[in-house]
């Protein structure tokens, strides 16, 4: 139970059979406490002195983007972006607002046709009465002479 | 230098960087360290390590000092580790990325990892509890902190804590227990 595993880098030649035996004599709470803290990430040379510099770095790049409109290619981007869509609210306005219209103007068209055709009918009728009533005495046919 | 006085040289325009720059020298390996626990990949620990301090710069000024500055940055770390899992987990809102498959592997891969059949083992085993339950696994038994400062950074009762401790600890056991007899 006491037995400490040798740390790997100094292999013997039993030292997997040694290692299995230990494993297996403890329990894996003292499997825990014996290992459990022994870091086994590494991190690359010089790592740590180099990170305050790309921490900087990587705040000059984000809070550039915060102002997009300054590098040229996103300046490009927003404005065709910008002129795109004000073409496109053109276009639909254009195109909905004559169908629209037309819509609007072909319904009046129509009835104020309607309208000036009863009225040409009516002053047809009347123009009719009126004739017959008016005829020049000289046209009546005489009847009285037979 | 005391927190007190790394802030104190951080809100004044003069001296912000130099007080950025001791405050990341005193941080950035606990920072670190917290973050490469829990996401295993350096380039991603890197990343998230250097958001940390990013938000940190922000946000300094605003900082009222109720908290010490030590639970303040572990606040802010802790809750990058949380998102960032969170977000390779959903994509898209569907859960379909085996977190812990994806970081068994990287422990295997061997990529800037050093560690005999034993500890890595452990490393697996850890990695098997739920997110938040491996971070409080990692504050109390990695770094000790307190409870009472657990409690501060992550915002829950310290017998929440305690419990969760517990029962990560017993998982780690089975987990080993049965890993051991394969």
């Amino acid at each position: 139970m006491d037995k400490k595993i040798k740390h790997p880098f100094t292999t013997s030649d039993t030292y997997f059979e040694d290692l299995k035996e230990n494993i297996l004599a403890q329990t894996p709470g003292q499997l825990l406490d014996q290992y459990g803290k022994k870091n086994i990430y590494n991190v690359p040379e010089n790592f740590f002195e180099e990170q305050y510099l790309q921490i900087l770095n990587k705040k000059k790049s984000q809070e550039r983007d915060l102002f997009p409109a300054f590098t040229a290619k996103r300046t490009l981007a927003w404005v065709s972006t910008g002129v795109m869509t004000v073409l496109l609210i053109i276009i639909s306005y254009s195109y909905f607002g004559t169908k629209e219209i037309n819509d609007i103007l072909s319904k009046e068209g129509a009835i104020i046709q309607s309208d000036v055709t009863d009225m040409g009918d009516k002053l047809t009728t009347k123009a009719q009465k009126t004739d017959s009533v008016n005829v020049a005495p000289s046209q009546k046919k005489d009847t009285t002479k037979k | 230098m005391e927190d007190s006085e790394i802030i104190a040289l951080f809100k004044e325009d003069k001296t912000k960087h130099y007080g950025f720059n001791l405050l990341v020298t005193k941080y950035q390996k606990k920072v670190y360290w917290l973050t490469r626990k829990m996401v295993v990949d350096h380039d991603d620990a890197n990343d998230l390590t250097q958001n940390v301090f990013i938000k940190v710069w922000k946000n300094l000024d605003r900082f009222r000092e109720d908290a010490s500055l030590y639970t303040w940055i572990y606040r802010i770390a802790s809750n990058e580790c949380l998102n960032f899992i969170k977000k390779k987990k959903n994509v898209l809102f569907i859960p379909i990325y085996d977190l812990t498959k994806d970081l068994h592997a990287k422990l295997d891969s061997g990529s800037l990892i050093d560690g005999d059949e034993i500890s890595i083992r452990l490393q697996k085993a850890i990695i098997t509890l739920p997110d938040k339950q491996r971070l409080v696994f990692n504050m109390k038994y990695f770094d000790d902190l307190t409870y009472e400062e657990m409690s501060k950074v992550l915002g829950t009762s310290v017998g929440a804590l305690k419990a969760s401790y517990h029962h990560a600890v017993k998982k780690i056991e089975q987990h080993l227990k049965i890993s051991l007899n394969q």
